[in-house]
């Protein structure tokens, strides 16, 4: 029996430190994994005994890439536990920085990290060889997500200006204003990327998932709403953990989350895009339908093209919140403890992050839960891999890799938090 | 010449903080100069930088050295192949932003890195031993590379 090995010693374009592992016997899948080896980090163990305060500056160490996610979450179930009403120019203001987070994220994962699969070139560097323009103006479109997340949080990685309540401090309308001019330019240039973007080469790889997003009528949800599926799931964020639960797989330290009794989801911006695709803005929508974008979009490395619908909505949101901004009376809203649990889940580029806590008299935390979105997403990218190199068995080794590695990277995983770099290993017998 | 100095590191990652605490220290001494410090976005280097013509990258290395050793990269020299910055990981590192901003035709016309062999780069808040303890040796030449540098490049010009 002829074996043979596929191995990448380094794909640089994920963020995390784990492997995949692909194994074909008899010309069918035997088995897939994915591997996560780093070291678990104890965030939920220390936050215990630390005051309830202190979670947006903690939490938002977990991830350089998505902190404001982090910080959100967290002042959200703090509110919830004690039950503190955020006026609603401080809710517009998170709502601005989530905005600028988004179009940080997006925009490095489409243009950086997930572009170069579908132009056939090894990374974003030869990539900017034949497309300059592309790259500068990725690069810019970043830039304009960066200020957005400096001029409300502080700085643009870890902001240092969100607390529980609201914010230390909140910006005068003129100095969000200043911004405007390079939001719409960032606006313009995105329709024309997205327009680029849905006239890639995608794999034929339609699949059944159930799809689970945060979802509010009255606006795309970011930070508040419920927990809704394409498979009548429809809960509060308080029963979570009634209807989601954390396995340990041996081959990984990270969790995998998955739904009780119907296993396997999906979360990020394709699965917000086919939920929530009514409370996008007009010119979204419009762009989305001239691109014959419309739910529900069933094949994953289309996440591309939600991602960059999303990086649109963002600007026009961000512009949207700005031109009818009023500042704060106050910057925060104080909050006295008491014992309680709060639950939060708000949704981060990659997709839902839910944290629990339970809240001592003296406001100091008992216990804390964190689910992050990519642990949510580690059964459906290890399903993915299944089916699509069943589908394409026949394909050339070194090509299967490449587009095992591109079905990798379709959700943008954060296996990090503290990551370094993903192997992926294919061996046929 | 407008010069940046850019501090690298990750100051809950041990030894790659090297980087974020020389920056601290060349800040109080060379208050004219434009000194930040950065995560090791690459991404955001890369606008960072826009606009400087003389660049100073100070950054914990892992390479087969002592610990504590202090090392010159230039961009164009063999070295740079093997340079291997910690976070080269995360996403997008500084050595693609230098190829990718030299793709871009974009790149400053003197950047270095200066290198600093670490030994520890596991979740921990403090340098390992052996560079707490090298320390003020190692803030010594990194400043002595600095200012040999800035005279170097000012002489060309």
């Amino acid at each position: 029996m002829r074996s043979r090995t596929i191995k990448v010693d380094y794909l640089a374009r994920v963020e995390g430190e784990g492997s995949i592992f692909v194994k074909i016997k008899n010309g069918s899948v035997a088995d897939v994994k994915l591997k996560i080896f780093e070291p678990p980090r104890f965030f939920e163990a220390f936050l215990r005994g630390r005051k309830f305060s202190e979670t947006p500056d903690i939490t938002a160490r977990i991830c350089g890439i998505c902190p404001v996610a982090y910080q959100m979450s967290s002042v959200h179930a703090m509110e919830n536990a004690f039950g503190t009403e955020i006026p609603e120019p401080i809710k517009q203001l998170r709502r601005l920085l989530y905005c600028g987070e988004w179009i940080e994220s997006h925009v490095l994962h489409i243009f950086m990290l997930h572009a170069p699969d579908f132009l056939g070139y090894e990374d974003s560097i030869q990539m900017a060889k034949d497309f300059p323009e592309v790259v500068n103006t990725a690069l810019k479109l970043k830039k304009i997500g960066n200020n957005i997340v400096i001029r409300i949080g502080g700085r643009e990685i870890h902001p240092v200006n969100v607390r529980t309540g609201g914010f230390y401090k909140v910006p005068e309308k003129k100095e969000l204003s200043v911004m405007l001019d390079n939001l719409k330019w960032g606006r313009e240039q995105t329709i024309s990327s997205v327009k680029i973007i849905s006239g890639f080469d995608f794999p034929d790889f339609e699949q059944d998932y159930e799809f689970v997003a945060l979802h509010n009528e009255s606006e795309y949800a970011m930070c508040e709403g419920k927990l809704i599926s394409n498979r009548g799931l429809d809960i509060e964020i308080k029963e979570y953990e009634h209807h989601f639960q954390e396995e340990h797989a041996e081959h990984s330290t990270a969790l995998q989350s998955s739904l009780m009794e119907r296993g396997n989801y999906f979360v990020g911006p394709l699965a917000r895009f086919n939920l929530n695709f009514n409370q996008l803005s007009q010119l979204t929508k419009d762009t989305a339908k001239e691109i014959d974008f419309i739910p529900e979009i069933k094949n994953p490395f289309k996440s591309i093209i939600a991602r960059a619908l999303e990086v649109l909505y963002a600007y026009d949101e961000t512009i949207r919140i700005i031109e009818n901004y009023e500042m704060p009376d106050k910057p925060f809203i104080e909050i006295r403890p008491e014992f309680s649990i709060g639950y939060g889940c708000t949704e981060a580029p990659r997709g839902i992050l839910y944290h629990r806590y339970r809240i001592s008299d003296d406001g100091l935390i008992k216990d804390a839960k964190i689910v992050p979105p990519t642990s949510q997403n580690q059964k459906t990218i290890e399903r993915d891999l299944k089916n699509f190199v069943e589908k394409n068995i026949g394909l050339a080794h070194q090509e299967l890799t490449w587009k095992c590695e591109q079905a990798v990277r379709n959700y943008d995983p954060c296996i990090s938090c503290s990551t370094h770099y993903l192997k992926l290993h294919i061996e046929k017998e | 010449m407008k010069t940046l100095i850019l501090g690298v590191g990750n100051e809950f990652r041990s030894d790659d903080a090297i980087g974020l605490l020389i920056a601290r220290d060349l800040r109080k001494k060379f208050k004219s100069l434009k000194i930040i410090e950065s995560g090791g976005d690459g991404a955001d280097l890369l606008t960072e930088w826009e606009g400087y013509n003389r660049v100073i990258i100070i950054d914990a290395v892992k390479s087969s050295g002592e610990a504590g050793k202090v090392m010159i990269i230039n961009p164009s020299s063999a070295e740079f192949t093997k340079y291997q910055p910690i976070h080269a990981s995360h996403l997008f590192s500084i050595k693609q932003a230098i190829e990718t901003s030299h793709a871009l035709k974009k790149l400053p016309e003197n950047l270095i890195i200066i290198g600093i062999t670490g030994k520890i780069f596991e979740i921990r808040n403090s340098l390992s031993e052996e560079l707490k303890n090298l320390y003020r040796k190692i803030y010594s030449e990194v400043e002595i590379y600095v200012k040999d540098y800035i005279q170097l490049t000012e002489n060309i010009i």
